[in-house]
């Protein structure tokens, strides 16, 4: 593959630049005073024990919505947890009650006021009529 | 802390909940006969002498039926209490089989329910022989034995 001089002149004149830069900072670093130079390692400090905390929970990014509501669940598990078991338990216990009001509709009563008598429902030979009758 | 506060509120009202659901749960399941209401006593008269006898998941039966009866027009009242003695001598099995043929009934096909309850008009109107000449035709609807009241 052909480089084009030009382009190879660009870049250099770059890494000379680049290279510049870093010796100011250098220069100019090391005439920072120690008080200065004690807050800046303080905030570096604090920055890094930041990044290293967990971000547990369902947290599965290390940016945006997902690592939010990461934080917010790690924060607030015992509430959440607490919240989930209410609503299962509210869930269970509508359900419950539905079964029990279908239950009161198909109650004892309703048979044995129908119109056939009991015995009729609790014949062997009646259940195999129905059954019969039903698929047809 | 307001975390906590509100995690011993709900967790309160959670025990209440599931309290509150087991007294209704358990409700009328050990009533002895002298501690029923007058309703309840006249709805269930035909089992009075035998009641302290049932077991106390058959008095929850019994006191639900007691307790649907006054939904139910004068003619379908009258049937509950005729049949009321017989259901009680009926076994768990039998009774569990009743309820499911009954459900089994309901879902027929309309006509098909009125085929039936036709059927079973004939017979209530035969002469003891007809209806001893239809039970041995059809035994599968009318039985073997002369139950209709």
């Amino acid at each position: 593959m052909k480089i084009d001089p030009e382009n190879q002149q660009v870049e250099l004149g770059y890494q000379v630049i680049a290279k510049r830069i870093t010796s100011l900072l250098d220069e100019q670093a090391s005439n920072i005073d120690a008080k200065a130079a004690s807050k800046l390692s303080y905030a570096r400090q604090q920055a890094l024990a930041n990044m290293a905390k967990p971000s547990s929970g369902m947290s599965i990014s290390q940016n945006g919505v997902i690592r939010l509501f990461g934080n917010y669940w790690y924060q607030h598990r015992l509430l959440l947890t607490l919240l989930m078991c209410t609503l299962s338990l509210l869930a269970l216990l509508a359900r419950h009650n539905m079964v029990n009001q279908e239950e009161a509709e198909q109650g004892d009563a309703y048979l044995l006021a129908s119109d056939f008598p009991p015995e009729v429902y609790s014949n062997e030979g009646f259940g195999t009529w129905l059954s019969e009758n039903s698929q047809q | 802390m307001a975390v906590r506060k509100l995690a011993a509120i709900i967790i309160f009202a959670l025990i209440s909940l599931l309290a509150a659901n087991l007294a209704i749960a358990e409700d009328g399941s050990d009533q002895p006969w002298v501690s029923l209401n007058d309703d309840q006593r006249k709805v269930l008269a035909p089992l009075a002498n035998d009641w302290d006898a049932l077991r106390p998941w058959q008095r929850e039966r019994m006191l639900e039926i007691a307790n649907d009866y006054p939904k139910m027009p004068a003619d379908r009242q009258e049937r509950v209490q005729q049949r009321l003695n017989s259901w009680s001598r009926m076994t768990p099995f039998e009774r569990e089989n009743a309820r499911k043929r009954f459900q089994q009934f309901k879902s027929l096909p309309p006509e098909k329910k009125e085929e039936l309850r036709k059927q079973w008009h004939e017979y209530r109107q035969a002469s003891p022989e007809k209806r001893q000449e239809l039970r041995t035709q059809h035994p599968e609807i009318f039985g073997t034995e002369d139950v209709e009241r």
